[in-house]
Order: C-alpha cells, then sequence, then structure tokens
C-alpha cells in the first residue's frame, strides 16, 4: 500500500464523515405505513403523490422493499444489501427468466448449470443451491434438492417486481435463505385493468423456432370490493444447439462408485433436437374486501435435455427427420396457493398477517439418459444406452403469522410464527421414487459375445433373470433382475418433516438518523436440532440521503432430502449413501454498506443512486460427500464486495453499473476455483421520438474461472478417434472471461398506449460458453458444458 | 447517541469481522492409475508418500484387495476387480472392504472382457503444491513409524507432463539412432501435450536399474490447490 493510498482513504473518511456530523437536524419520523405503490409507477417517473419517507429521495418501486424487513421500508434503510427489480425494467431490459435478471443484480450469478443441464440455477456469492427463492412471500425452494431450476418455469410478464437481497436473511425467513432471497411478487389487479393479449416469436441457435403468448385479465368489481387478476403464459422452442468439444460416449457418474475411464470420442459435435420444448403457466389473485387475498400459481412443463446428463450428445431426430432416439425428458412442475388475510387496527398501529399455503415439486425424468446408445467401431457397447428414471413428488405445506406493532415513537415491533412440514412422497405414476437401470449389454448371459455377458460400464455385472437376494446397509434385499438388466429400486424413502418457528426483530430509532435493529428466530424440526438465530443491523442516515448500515445475520439450510433419505440398499451403485441425521447448513455474515443518492433533479440528471458494499461470510457445517456418504464437513469462508451505480436522466434515459469480486475458500478444499471472481454487469435505455422509442442494453461480464476435467485427447487410444481418459488425465481448464450482450428496441405508446412491441438480441455476439460441469459435485470431472448461443425475440402487447 | 452508537457499531462490525475466520486448507487431489501392483499381503498396506522439498511428507494409506476373494464380494454381482481401499490402524478387513473406504481400482482396460474401470483418488489436506516426487512403500499394519518402511515404486513429477515421458521419448530415439529399421522407430510418437494446473509422473517400480526398461507400474496426477484464475 503507499502512502497516497492512505491519503486517499482519510479524504474519503472525511468526505462521508465531516458533513455528518456538521448536519445533524432532525428529519421528520416514519409516522405512516406507505401504502403500495399506485399502479406500479414507471421507473424513473415521480410517483404522484406517494409519501415521501424518512431518508427516501424518491418513493418508487424500485425503492420499496418488502421482503428486507417484512414490512414495508426503502432498500435505503433496510437492514441488508438489496436490490429491486420491477415489471417496467423487465420489460425494459427483455429479462425472460429470474435467471436472466440474477445475471444483472451485483453478488449473484444467474444461469448455472449442472448435469449438462438438467438444473439451472443461481448463486449467491459464488455459492450453489444458496438462495431461498419465495413467490408472494412462500418458499419454493424445492425441498429434495435445496434449489430451483429457473428457467421459463416461472413468466416474467406476470412479475409484478423482484426483491432480492444478498446475504443471510435466516432470521426473517428462515429455511434456505443462507446467502440471498429472492422474493418474486407476481402481478396482481392493480397492475391490470382489463385485458391484455401479447404475442411472439422468434428464432437462434440458443433457442431454435421460439414462440411465446400470454393472456391476462384484471378486473375490480363491487366497488373494488372484489378484484381479480388472472394470466396464462406459454412458451414454446425447440432447444438450443450446443458445441459440445469431444463427444463423450460413457463415463463416470457422480457416485461414491468407482473411479473410472471415460471414454471421448476425440471430436467436435453440435445437438440438434428436434423435439419442441414449453413451459404454461396460470397466475391467480383475487383479493376480497382488501384485507383477504387469494392467490395460485400453476405451472407445468416439458423439456428436452440437449445433452445426456452423463455429457453424450442427444439428438431427436436424423438429418432426414426420422427419430433416432426419444429424448431425456423433463415433466418438472411448480404449484403453489395460498390465502391470506391482512388488517390494521389501533390507528393503523398494529397490523395482523395470516397466511395459509401449499406448494407442490413434481420431478419427472423419463427416460432420463445418462448415456445413450452408442456403437464403438462394429459392436453396439451400449445397443439400449443407460437411463435413468426419475420422479418424485415432494410439498410444502404450512402456516404464516406475521404481525407489527408500533411502541412509542422510538420501537417498531415485527414478530411472527410460522407451521409447516415438508413432505417426500412416491411419485404419482409409479407410487415412489424409482431409478431404473438398463444396462442390456450385461443382460444376455447366454450370448456367445463376452461384450454381451459382461458389458463395458462400470463393474457392475447383471445376474442371471430372477430374484436375487442383494446386500445392503441393512441386510440383505429381494431384487427382481428382469430380462434386459432391467430392474427397479427405490431411491430415498418417504419423508416428512414438521418445522416450527418463532422470530422477533425491532426496528428501535434512538434518534431520527439512527435505527437499530436487533432480531432473532428459534425454530425447531423433528427432522434436525434446533436452531438459533442472531441478526442485529445498524443503519445510520450519515447526511442528507447518504446512509451507513452494520448489518450482522445469520441463516441456515436444511439438509437436502435426498441427503437424508436414500435408500441404502441400492445396487445401482449411482448414488451417495444418506444420513438422516445431518444438521443444518449455517451462515452468518458481517456487511458494511454505503448508498447515497446525489444530484436530484440537477439540470438534466433527475438522480445518481450510488451503493458499495462489503461482507465476510462464514458457511459453516456444509453437507458434502465424504468418501460417498453425505456429512456435515467443513468451513468456506467467503470475501464479498458489490457496487451498484444508476444513474436517471430525465426523460426515462437511463445508466446502470454493478459488479462483484468474491473470493471463497473452504477448509477443506481450499480455493474455491468453480466461478468467476469478480462480474460486472451494466448497460442503459434510452427513449426518442417523444417517449415512442426505447433503446436498451444490457451486459454481463463474467471473470475466468477454472474447470476441473478429464482431457479427451491424452488417455489411451482404444479404437481409431476413441479414446478412453484415464483418472490421470485430469487438468484445470480455465474458462476465460466472456461477455454476454442483449440488444433491445421497444415501440411505445402506440394505438392510444395500448400496444408496445418489443424486440430483444440475446447473446448478441454468439458467445460460445463452457461452463464448469457438475457445478455442485467436482468430483466428476467431465468437460465443460455449453451454453446457449445467439438468438433473438420479437413480441407484440396490446392492452384494452 | 448516534455518535455513540456507530461507535459502537463500527467497533463491534471490526471486532467481527476478526472472529471466525475460516481456517483455510491448501490440501490436494491425487489422482492415480495403478496396475501391476501386488495385492496387500495379510498384514501390509501400501503408504503413498510426496517429497516435498527434500522432507517425505505421507499422504494416503490403502491395501490392494481383491473384491471377491479378499472382500468376500458376490461373484454373480461383481467382476474380479482389485480394489484400492483407504486403510487405517486398527481397522478390521471387513472394515477397510466398507464401501466408504473405497478409493478406486487397480487398472482394468479389457473390452474383450467387457471392464474398462480404474483410478484411484485421494483427497489430501497435505499441501503437495511444490511436490518434487512420490513414492509408495510397503508399510506393516498398525505400523506407527512415519517414515517409510520398504518402497516398491516412485514417480518423479513434472508440471503438466511426466518427466518419465520425456526420458522414455529420448531412450527410443537412443535406439532407434542405433536400429534405424526397428519397425517401432518408423513413427515415434511426439510427447503428450502439458496440461494446466496439475503435477504429473510416472510410477516404475524400485530398485530402478535401467530407466530405459525400467517397469511401469501406473501414473499420479495431483492438482494442488492454488487458485490460477485470473482475477
Amino acid at each position: 500500500m503507499t502512502r497516497n493510498f492512505w491519503i486517499s482513504l482519510l479524504q474519503l473518511s472525511a468526505f462521508w464523515a465531516v458533513p455528518a456530523w456538521a448536519q445533524m437536524e432532525e428529519l421528520d419520523p416514519l409516522d405512516e405505513p406507505i401504502e403500495a405503490p399506485a399502479g406500479a409507477p414507471v421507473a424513473g417517473q415521480e410517483a404522484d403523490g406517494a409519501p415521501v419517507i424518512l431518508e427516501e429521495f424518491t418513493v418508487d418501486a424500485r425503492t420499496v422493499v418488502l421482503s428486507a424487513a417484512r414490512t414495508r421500508t426503502t432498500i435505503q434503510e433496510a437492514p441488508g444489501i438489496i436490490t429491486v427489480i420491477t415489471a417496467d425494467e423487465i420489460r425494459q431490459r427483455g429479462h425472460r427468466t429470474i435467471n436472466d435478471v440474477l445475471r444483472t443484480v451485483p453478488g449473484f450469478e444467474g444461469s448455472r448449470v449442472d448435469s449438462n443441464g438438467w438444473f439451472n440455477e443461481a448463486t449467491a456469492r459464488g455459492q450453489p443451491r444458496t438462495l431461498l427463492i419465495l413467490i408472494n412471500g412462500v418458499n419454493v425452494t424445492e425441498p429434495l434438492r435445496n434449489g430451483l431450476t429457473m428457467d421459463r418455469k416461472i413468466p416474467m410478464a406476470s412479475v409484478k417486481r423482484i426483491e432480492v437481497t444478498s446475504g443471510p436473511g435466516g432470521v426473517l425467513w428462515g429455511s434456505n435463505a443462507l446467502l440471498g432471497v429472492v422474493n418474486i411478487v407476481l402481478e396482481d389487479q392493480a397492475d391490470l385493468d382489463g385485458f391484455e393479449v401479447s404475442a411472439g416469436g422468434g428464432h437462434g441457435v440458443g433457442a431454435q423456432e421460439a414462440v411465446g403468448g400470454r393472456v391476462a385479465y384484471g378486473q375490480s368489481f363491487f366497488d373494488g370490493d372484489l378484484k381479480l387478476y388472472i394470466a396464462v403464459d406459454g412458451y414454446s422452442d425447440r432447444g438450443a444447439q450446443l458445441e459440445v468439444d469431444a463427444v463423450k460416449v460413457l463415463g463416470v457418474l457422480p457416485a461414491p462408485d468407482l473411479d473410472g475411464k471415460t471414454l471421448y470420442e476425440d471430436r467436435k459435435d453440435i445437438t440438434d433436437f428436434n423435439q419442441r420444448d414449453w413451459w404454461l403457466s396460470t397466475t391467480l389473485n383475487l383479493q376480497i374486501m382488501d384485507t383477504i387475498t387469494v392467490d395460485a400459481f400453476f405451472q407445468f412443463e416439458t423439456d428436452y435435455r440437449q445433452q445426456a446428463t452423463g455429457g453424450a450428445v442427444l439428438r431427436g431426430s436424423d438429418r432426414e427427420g426420422n427419430e433416432v432416439l426419444t429424448g431425456s425428458k423433463g415433466d418438472d412442475s411448480l404449484q403453489m396457493g395460498g390465502i391470506t388475510w391482512r388488517d390494521r387496527f389501533l390507528d393503523d398501529q398494529f397490523g395482523i398477517s395470516a397466511r395459509a399455503y401449499v406448494a407442490h415439486f413434481r420431478l419427472d425424468e423419463r427416460p432420463f439418459w445418462a448415456f445413450p446408445p452408442r456403437t464403438l467401431g462394429t459392436v453396439e457397447a451400449i445397443s439400449d444406452g443407460v437411463v435413468l428414471a426419475l420422479a418424485a413428488d415432494s410439498w410444502r405445506i404450512g402456516t404464516n403469522f406475521d404481525a407489527d406493532i408500533q411502541l412509542g415513537p422510538e420501537h417498531h415491533l415485527i414478530f411472527g410464527a410460522e407451521l409447516f412440514t415438508e413432505l417426500l412422497r412416491n411419485s404419482t405414476r409409479d407410487a415412489t421414487l424409482r431409478r431404473r437401470i438398463q444396462i442390456p449389454g450385461l443382460a444376455d448371459q447366454g450370448a456367445e459375445d463376452t461384450l454381451g455377458q459382461r458389458g463395458i460400464y462400470g463393474p457392475t455385472r447383471c445376474p442371471p433373470t430372477g430374484t436375487h437376494q442383494v446386500a445392503g446397509a441393512n441386510g440383505t434385499t429381494p431384487v427382481d433382475f428382469r430380462p434386459g438388466c432391467d430392474f427397479t429400486e427405490a431411491l430415498t424413502s418417504d419423508v416428512s418433516r414438521r418445522v416450527a418457528a418463532l422470530y422477533v426483530t425491532d426496528n428501535w430509532k434512538p434518534s431520527r438518523r439512527v435505527a437499530v435493529q436487533p432480531g432473532f428466530r428459534f425454530q425447531v424440526s423433528n427432522a434436525y436440532d434446533p436452531v438459533a438465530l442472531l441478526g442485529a443491523a445498524f443503519v445510520w442516515n450519515v447526511v442528507d440521503r447518504t446512509f451507513l448500515k452494520l448489518n450482522y445475520s445469520e441463516g441456515f439450510r436444511p439438509p437436502e432430502m435426498q441427503a437424508t433419505a436414500l435408500n441404502e440398499d441400492t445396487i445401482s451403485g449411482v448414488t451417495y449413501q444418506g444420513d438422516p441425521n445431518l444438521d443444518v447448513e449455517r451462515s452468518r455474515a458481517v456487511e458494511a454498506e454505503v448508498n447515497t443518492v446525489l444530484f436530484s433533479n440537477a439540470g438534466a440528471l433527475k438522480g445518481v443512486y450510488l451503493r458499495a458494499d462489503y461482507a465476510y461470510t462464514v458457511m459453516s457445517d456444509l453437507v458434502r460427500n465424504v468418501g460417498g456418504v453425505f456429512a456435515n464437513s467443513g468451513e468456506r469462508g467467503i470475501h464479498s464486495a458489490e457496487f451498484l451505480t444508476r444513474i436517471d436522466f430525465k426523460g426515462g434515459h437511463e445508466i446502470w453499473l454493478g459488479g462483484h469480486f468474491v473470493r471463497a475458500e473452504d477448509s477443506v478444499l481450499g480455493p474455491v476455483r468453480n466461478f468467476p471472481n469478480w462480474v460486472f454487469m451494466g448497460g442503459g435505455r434510452t427513449r426518442l421520438f417523444g417517449d415512442h422509442l426505447e433503446l436498451s442494453v444490457t451486459s454481463t461480464l463474467i471473470g475466468a474461472q477454472e474447470d476441473l476435467n478429464r482431457a479427451s485427447d491424452t488417455g489411451e487410444r482404444l479404437l481409431p478417434g476413441l479414446v478412453a481418459a484415464n483418472a490421470t488425465d485430469i487438468e484445470v481448464d480455465k474458462v476465460d472471461r466472456y461477455l454476454l450482450l442483449r440488444f433491445g428496441a421497444r415501440v411505445l405508446n402506440l394505438w392510444d398506449n395500448r400496444l408496445e412491441l418489443s424486440a430483444f438480441v440475446y447473446n448478441a455476439l454468439n458467445t460460445q460458453i463452457r461452463e464448469p460441469d457438475y457445478f455442485f459435485d467436482d468430483r466428476v470431472m467431465s468437460r465443460g458444458q455449453p451454453r446457449e448461443g445467439f438468438s433473438a425475440f420479437g413480441q407484440a402487447t396490446v392492452t384494452f | 447517541m448516534a455518535g455513540i452508537s456507530f461507535k459502537a457499531a463500527v467497533l463491534g462490525f471490526g471486532l467481527a469481522l476478526s472472529l471466525g475466520c475460516v481456517e483455510v486448507n491448501r490440501g490436494a487431489i491425487v489422482q492415480m492409475n495403478l496396475k501391476n501392483i501386488t495385492p496387500s499381503a495379510d498384514g501390509e498396506h501400501y503408504q503413498l508418500f510426496a517429497v516435498v522439498q527434500g522432507s517425505s511428507v505421507p499422504v494416503g494409506r490403502f491395501k490392494v484387495l481383491r473384491a471377491i476373494e479378499d472382500c468376500m464380494q458376490d461373484a454373480d454381482l461383481v467382476p474380479p476387480l482389485t480394489l484400492i481401499q483407504a486403510y487405517d490402524n486398527g481397522v478390521s478387513r471387513a472394515e477397510v472392504c466398507a464401501q466408504s473406504r473405497r478409493l478406486g481400482a487397480v487398472d482394468e482396460i479389457n473390452l474383450a472382457a467387457g471392464l474398462l474401470v480404474g483410478g484411484v483418488r485421494i483427497d489430501t489436506a497435505k499441501d503437495l503444491a511444490d511436490a518434487e516426487s512420490v513414492f509408495v512403500s510397503i508399510e506393516a499394519d498398525g505400523d506407527g513409524d512415519p517414515r517409510p518402511d520398504l518402497v516398491v515404486m516412485r514417480a518423479d513429477l513434472g508440471a503438466g507432463r511426466s518427466p518419465h515421458e520425456a526420458i522414455i521419448k529420448t531412450c527410443l530415439e537412443d535406439f532407434c539412432a542405433e536400429v534405424p529399421d526397428e519397425p517401432s522407430c518408423a513413427d515415434i510418437p511426439a510427447l503428450d501435450r502439458a496440461r494446466r494446473g496439475v503435477l504429473v509422473g510416472t510410477f516404475v517400480r524400485t530398485p530402478v536399474s535401467d530407466v530405459c526398461n525400467a517397469i511401469v507400474t501406473g501414473d499420479i496426477a495431483v492438482v494442488p490447490a492454488v487458485d490460477n484464475t485470473e482475477f
């Protein structure tokens, strides 16, 4: 560090501190609960008549946040690192998925895939499956895997706002709020008065022959005593063309099974899968007398994978259009619904919210190729392929009670309780979660061909057809081997997890400029030890519209059910051993933030919002695979720094820039290298021709990362073009930094403001990306997983 | 009031930052392919050592056991593999055979027999970023002496490429210079490309009297916990 650096640091400190001590004038206290922003005001515009509260510069939909404190507050004073994305911003930037959104939020990385596209999730501070995903405040993080694929599952046209909290949020939100909370608030009647119809289409190697549309209706009845909103959204495409750098024929699967050879055809290939994927969802919101809300979200999908989970290329048809393989099909779906009663009493000093909800998660993957059929030379090595077929139903059913009370001028107490149960049950199709392994090459004991007798993959041999007593962890189990070496077994047992929790937090304002917010949560379950969480925040209105926050927060993640309930008597060998006594994984973080609003209505500037954060987070009791068994093991320390700047100009123009730096070190693995140490995001928009044309650009620059791989060109050559990569053919590939660029154009205010046209180009540079594979299982050192290239989509929306 | 709260908060924040930092391990992933290795005799096991800055660092202990004969696995379900199982002093044979102790198997590539297995993985807490070589010794079960006993194979490590490969290529080139008509000299293969981020070696059986004719007993690759990602 140079002397100049320290002098600059002192000057910077003085810049913040001196005005703070000099200008301690008192502001008006927060005396009224803030009404919901009327009619979802357009971002960047003043919300006429909206109350200006305490430190806030402009009350608009982007500064009011619900999830940070479970009551209405602002991002500037909320105890946490908050980013709000409004419906307008979603339309302006052309976001297609929640993952798209999270690619523009500092501290997060949207759209990381695992198992060659099976999962498509987001990370927080570089860590997978650390997010609590809420829809209208209901936890929709799937309990089986502690994650939620966020592809087209949630239609962005039906999203009112998304509130993203960076950092643990366990005191207020309980389970799964390990390193972040994403609260997705769906639209209601306040967002639509009449009909909205949209239709569009597009194409590109990243999303072929895409079509999509929606029909929505919102209406107020009986003088506003009944408000109805319903929307049906649909989207379909024929998947992406993905370039695979080496064609994987057979290899290791995530398992405690033997670490074996990996067979590669040493050539590139491109997936060309012609099955059509589709997503369909219905969003419903019914408000009765402004106190009772019934909301529901029903979603269904069929998504064919472009690559088998083992890494092999899949094809839906040959070049002549003949179907050659029924691809790996995923019928995963999510449905949730609830009823809420909310009212306020005692001159608005006391408020109650009671909610009952149910969320259902369907996992249905069949056929689910581990490795598709393949001929090696003249030998049908895996004539019918290696198939997994998975199905599971999981549920979360519960109630929430939240209340807040103003106690004098200084204390605003927020407290509540929740009671819920999580269930993992048999699939509706097979009556249980089943996995079928077919290795037909192993089956025919009478075959002359020795390949036919033993197969080529793995050490497992198929016994003669019939029932065999197979040794397992709990003694022997009878297993019925059918012809074709086809057998069925339970992957997990049925599980019920009951949870009860209490929380309390106080927004204590000892002075007009200072808020201190301690919080406490106690949660018990029949499945894990009691959890006590603490949180504390100090928010200081340093000067004018500048805030300093210091925050200590804790979070936890219950063990995923697949880690606690795995069938120990599995004989397929493609599984880990579960542990029903796993404890929760925990996080605790110390965070500091400075945020400010500058240049309010100065010349062409409407305002400049700046924020900078630093956090040190410790994750402990991590559940990971230790010698084939799930166990709580080790800690991970994470340094993260984030910043976000938004410059709003008069006339609806905007420039924004954000980014984060993350460095994680693990007590067992050392530096964690399979995520980027830095990500920058930025963009802007301009409005032309009297607000009739809006042009936008959105970009994300993702830093280098590392990927532990098996080299496909240095192993043993078995046949011409066929390489067996050994365990020692390992290398640390560097995934270079890459840029994702998106351009958009919207034609607005046509036909008496009823018609809007939009067109967006995604990954405009057609950047070819191969992400580190098996993000959640570093044991499988497969090749990098290719991601979608360029695509475009245009759409027309009519409201009437 | 605000000033006091601010100072207290900053103090508390600094205190919180200084507490609870994670003790980071700088271990390594070790991958091996083993062949021509004898199953462990009763009362003996193998131990892998690394030579780091001139000192022998124990990395892991294992037994080489036959799946059917030594571990009593079902011959109907399991082919006759030779397993590499983690060993600790005092652990019984049945415990050593447990699935949770599986490190891998001895190499078996036999397409005609339908076998394509091999590979051993040991995750170690030892920092092997500066490892120069590795060796494997046979130790008596229960041996508490950290020093190696009978060394049976060794490998020099090179960055991204095994030093032994270059030696063998030189041996072949020297041989071909003397016997140019030998068929194998028609096309001397090039060295594999260097692989990024790993230390690589070739195990040879010891003692080595003639390096050109040493018996190769496997390969090893070490991935040290060094972050090479460009910031």
